[in-house]
């Protein structure tokens, strides 16, 4: 009997050893699934009437993006917009969200500063300026890798709060479409939130992001560059570039640092190819 | 050495053996994902999971994890992005739905109509053409099948599955 018990221990202790290991980074940590407070009315909602779906995010970005055009040309270099486009798709493709229902979108803007934009359903946007700042495409692709992990990661939507969401959902799946959207101006309760929604996301779309999430999205270039085989210290490059100015999204030089620290503790890092060099200078007309 | 010292021995001896063999733990997809040949974005696909799917997740190295996935009597093994998988079992619509929730239908109707509904009330009031404008952007940057269509680049580029070093 007592070597019965003694040799069921062992077991245990064999079957609990097979099953302790590997600490996994949660998926939902990095997606922005975020549970809402109180819907209110007595209306109980299931956990994916939280979410935005991808398509809802499409239109919401579509908007958004709608809006921060009207300010903007649209670049004339048809030639270069297909080349930043071809590195986009490529990069999106290693992300964390390869696939989108409507595509991922890579539009070039005629302005001469350096800007870049990502709105939410894969519409990233970037300016003439910040394509010539880099020196090589291994640097582009470091600026389009931050701005589709924006994407992958959900930044923008995160930035809805959760008054606008609750008001969302409860509306969309309380009332139904038909009496959500109508009213005299032909808006409805849902047209209102909607307003709100595409507010609060455009500012996070035009004005960047806390540092938090701006390092978030750098390190997500970082693992995303070196999986694809992109030297990841072109975004460190890119962001030595740019100025200190708003230190409200992170000062770039400490952010340069740490994507340097991160591209140093990471394996396959490999360094900036001269056919891609190449094609850069050739795309540039340099 | 007595006879029970000796299987106490053997059997401490073998939990080690597997434990450093398979550390594998049971994990659950978080999104639907490809199962992927080789630790890296553009290999092979071995078949596509579900979200929700249960999986046996061994240690992460560089973003993946090789994964056992048991189909009936069959089983597989591959590899899986890192943020594919968690530890919990994701709720999903038809598990977790009370009769006051919305369907997935309802949702989808809502989602559908939240959209194009409210687009073209906004259409109607642009007057700056920003809608316009991004018609013209949406158009001229669709890229169909972008897998198939960059794989030139890609392979000029040593991108991917072209990169150096990769198997």
């Amino acid at each position: 009997m007592k070597n019965h018990l003694i040799l069921g221990s062992m077991l245990l202790l064999m079957t609990g050893c097979a099953g302790m290991g590997a600490v996994m980074e949660t998926a939902g940590k990095l997606s922005g699934n975020k549970s809402l407070a109180g819907a209110g009315s007595g209306f109980k909602r299931s956990a994916e009437v939280k979410e935005f779906s991808e398509e809802e995010k499409f239109y919401t970005g579509r908007t958004v993006a709608a809006d921060l055009l009207t300010g903007y040309e649209l670049s004339d270099d048809l030639a270069l917009e297909s080349y930043v486009g071809k590195i986009g798709q490529t990069v999106a493709l290693a992300s964390g969200k390869a696939e989108l229902p409507q595509g991922w979108h890579f539009v070039l803007l005629k302005n001469q500063d350096a800007d870049a934009f990502a709105a939410p359903g894969g519409i990233i946007m970037v300016s003439e300026g910040v394509v010539k700042l880099c020196a090589d495409e291994d640097e582009l692709a470091g600026v389009l890798a931050h701005e589709v992990s924006h994407i992958s990661i959900d930044h923008p939507m995160q930035a809805i709060s959760a008054a606008n969401r609750n008001a969302a959902f409860v509306n969309l799946a309380k009332f139904g479409i038909e009496q959500a959207t109508k009213d005299k101006d032909g808006g409805g309760a849902l047209a209102d939130t909607f307003n709100g929604v595409v507010k609060e996301v455009a500012k996070g779309v035009s004005h960047g992001y806390d540092r938090a999430k701006e390092s978030e999205a750098d390190l997500e270039a970082v693992r995303v560059l070196i999986d694809l085989g992109y030297d990841p210290l072109g975004l460190q490059r890119v962001l030595t570039k740019l100025k200190a100015g708003d230190h409200s999204h992170g000062d770039p030089a400490q952010r340069a640092a740490d994507v340097a620290k991160a591209a140093a503790q990471a394996e396959g890092v490999v360094e900036t190819d001269a056919v891609r060099t190449a094609r850069f200078n050739k795309a540039l007309g340099r | 050495m007595r006879p029970m010292k000796l299987l106490m021995v053997l059997c401490l001896a073998l939990a080690g053996t597997l434990h450093a063999a398979d550390q594998a733990t049971r994990q659950f997809l978080s999104l639907d994902a490809r199962l992927l040949a080789k630790p890296a974005a553009f290999a092979k696909s071995l078949g596509n999971l579900k979200k929700g799917m249960a999986v046996w997740a061994q240690t992460p190295k560089k973003g993946y994890v090789q994964v056992r996935v048991d189909l009936g009597e069959d089983s597989k093994t591959g590899y899986l992005p890192m943020r594919a998988l968690q530890r919990s079992k994701p709720s999903l619509m038809a598990s977790t739905r009370r009769s006051s929730d919305a369907s997935s239908e309802e949702v989808a109707a809502a989602t559908k109509g939240f959209n194009k509904q409210i687009e073209a009330g906004l259409r109607e009031k642009d007057t700056k053409g920003g809608y316009v404008k991004l018609d013209k952007a949406l158009e001229r940057s669709a890229m169909e099948d972008a897998r198939s269509s960059t794989e030139p680049f890609r392979e000029k580029g040593k991108l991917g599955e072209f990169k150096e070093g990769a198997e």
